[in-house]
């Protein structure tokens, strides 16, 4: 049971019709399971360097001394 | 040069431990133009690196947070894809687009690249003479076994070479770069110089040459006897015959300091020539330390004992001199970002875990009582160091690089009486112990659950978007 202020609640109630939830309950669940869904999704932000960075770095720190560790 | 924020020059000396600096103590004359910088600044006498490896290590400086609260937590090829994710994934302030966000002009005088190189509106790393003699070696491969020995006759000939093919020595081609920034650059600047030299394999240039130590090099031999990975014990024994041994070592450590020392010193003198010394903030500093021997560790930084994570911290603010007064309270590298947006006027950023280190700078005022000290690149560990103790914790069984368990399961120093950490004292002190390990366990949960609030932020931020 989750208490929310009168306030939220006719927000969500008129949110959840414009969405075609007359059930603010069924609303109130479909936003919070988007929510998790996201919050546990494992994408990130594909960021990726190029190999040409990747090999001149490698390079550098072989000639320092670190070996296959 | 029409500006109000001070200009921020900003060297960081890789590998530099802070004991081997002459405004550390150290016995031996290694570092008068930092001993000088140091006078007209503030020391931190008990300053710490949040981890012993350099990748994490700046990337905590530049966030201002833990390795395990912005997510690298590797060195070099160790580093994941999802740990560049989390890192990206937080959307974390870093305090060169801080500073260039700020009006700064942002220059990075290093080779990381990467993230690293975020926010630096110019990069070192395609300009240096190591890359130029890399693309000409390989322009040459076709000479085959000619050309080992002509390029002996090339170092013969040319010196100069035979030191910049081993890759790390740019200290004087970036002073050199920093010189002209200096002398040439209008806006405020923010100049971040990462010097190698002081880094195995300690190429300093031309040493004396020192007559053998029989018992440093017992004991030196004496560890390594105990590594249990033969790259590891071949690279050190390769070493050991080129530098003369063990003091030979020792003696290329404090040599390669020196050089590091007299091109800070040129970057000193470069800023007094312009006049702008006053109106620029200075801060010297190492991404962690080196144990030369210490605690069953040749040369090289691993492990969270004091001389792999004590790093030396010098902060010259702009405006008045500070008549060299000493800190004896804790710093940390999580510290330097907020201190620096303070000192230069700025807010606060908001997701480091930093604190400003103005209060002790202004009024000798503790600002932390604790350190968190990571390390997960080679061995899994975690230490609190406080004022007076230090707890370490190392979970894995044996470290990547040397094949071998370094120390126990958990250990405790008593630092006023043993600040070398000889003597541990965990089962001894239980209670203290207790103590140590729960507070230990409470910081690395508060860094994680900041990590998990910001990610979740963030994915929240891209629902709404």
């Amino acid at each position: 049971m989750v208490t929310v202020s009168e306030d939220l609640k006719k927000k969500l109630e008129e949110k959840g019709k414009e969405s075609g939830f007359d059930d603010v309950r069924e609303y109130v669940h479909h936003i919070l399971n988007r929510f998790m869904k996201k919050l546990e999704s494992g994408r990130g932000t594909g960021k990726q360097f190029s190999e040409e960075e990747e090999g001149r770095v490698k390079e550098r720190l072989e000639a320092l001394g670190y070996l296959d560790d | 040069m029409p500006q109000d924020k001070p200009n921020i020059v900003f060297v960081l000396i890789d590998a530099l431990r802070a004991g081997n600096l002459g405004c550390y103590g150290y016995g031996k004359t290694t570092s008068p133009e930092i001993d000088r910088i140091a006078l007209d600044g503030v020391l931190f006498e008990n300053a710490f690196s949040a981890t012993n490896c350099t990748d994490p290590s700046i990337t905590s400086i530049f966030t201002g947070i833990n390795p395990s609260g912005h997510g690298i937590v590797h060195h070099g090829n160790g580093v994941t894809k999802e740990e560049i994710d989390e890192f990206y994934s937080q959307k974390l302030e870093w305090l060169p687009s801080y500073l260039q966000k700020a009006g700064y002009g942002t220059y990075g005088l290093d080779w990381l690249g990467r993230w690293h190189k975020d926010g630096f509106e110019y990069y070192f790393a395609k300009e240096s003479r190591f890359e130029l003699i890399k693309r000409t070696n390989s322009k040459l491969a076709f000479l085959g076994p000619l050309l080992e020995p002509l390029r002996k006759m090339r170092n013969l000939v040319l010196p100069s070479f035979r030191v910049s093919e081993n890759a790390y020595n740019d200290g004087s081609e970036i002073t050199e770069k920093a010189i002209e920034i200096i002398r040439t650059s209008e806006a405020p600047f923010f100049i971040f110089l990462h010097y190698w030299d002081v880094h195995l394999p300690y190429n300093s240039g031309r040493m004396k040459k020192r007559a053998r130590d029989e018992k440093l090099d017992k004991e030196f031999l004496g560890i390594l006897s105990a590594y249990r990975k033969k790259s590891t014990t071949d690279y050190y024994m390769r070493l050991f015959r080129e530098k003369g041994g063990a003091a030979g070592l020792l003696e290329a450590y404090d040599q390669s300091i020196r050089r590091v020392d007299g091109m800070v010193g040129a970057i000193a003198e470069a800023l007094k020539e312009r006049g702008i010394y006053g109106k620029t903030i200075i801060i010297v500093t190492s991404d962690h330390g080196e144990s030369l021997m210490e605690h069953g560790i040749v040369f090289d930084h691993h492990g969270l004992y004091d001389v792999s994570v004590r790093v030396p911290l010098i902060i010259k603010p702009a405006g008045p001199g500070q008549s060299g007064r000493r800190i004896r309270h804790l710093a940390s590298h999580l510290d330097v970002f907020p201190t620096l947006a303070e000192l230069a006027g700025l807010g606060a950023p908001e997701t480091a875990d930093g604190k400003s280190l103005l209060p002790a700078l202004e009024k000798d005022a503790p600002v932390r009582e604790l350190v968190l000290l990571e390390e997960e690149h080679l061995q899994n560990a975690r230490a609190l160091r406080t004022a007076d103790a230090k707890y370490i914790r190392t979970d894995s069984s044996e470290c990547r690089r040397c094949g071998m368990r370094h120390g126990k399961p958990e250990e405790l120093y008593e630092i006023v009486s043993d600040p070398e950490e000889l003597q541990d004292v965990a089962s001894d002190k239980g209670g203290k112990l207790g103590e140590m390990r729960r507070a230990c366990a409470e910081s690395e949960k508060k860094i994680l659950r900041m990590k998990n609030r910001r990610l979740q932020d963030s994915k929240l931020d891209e629902l709404e978007d």
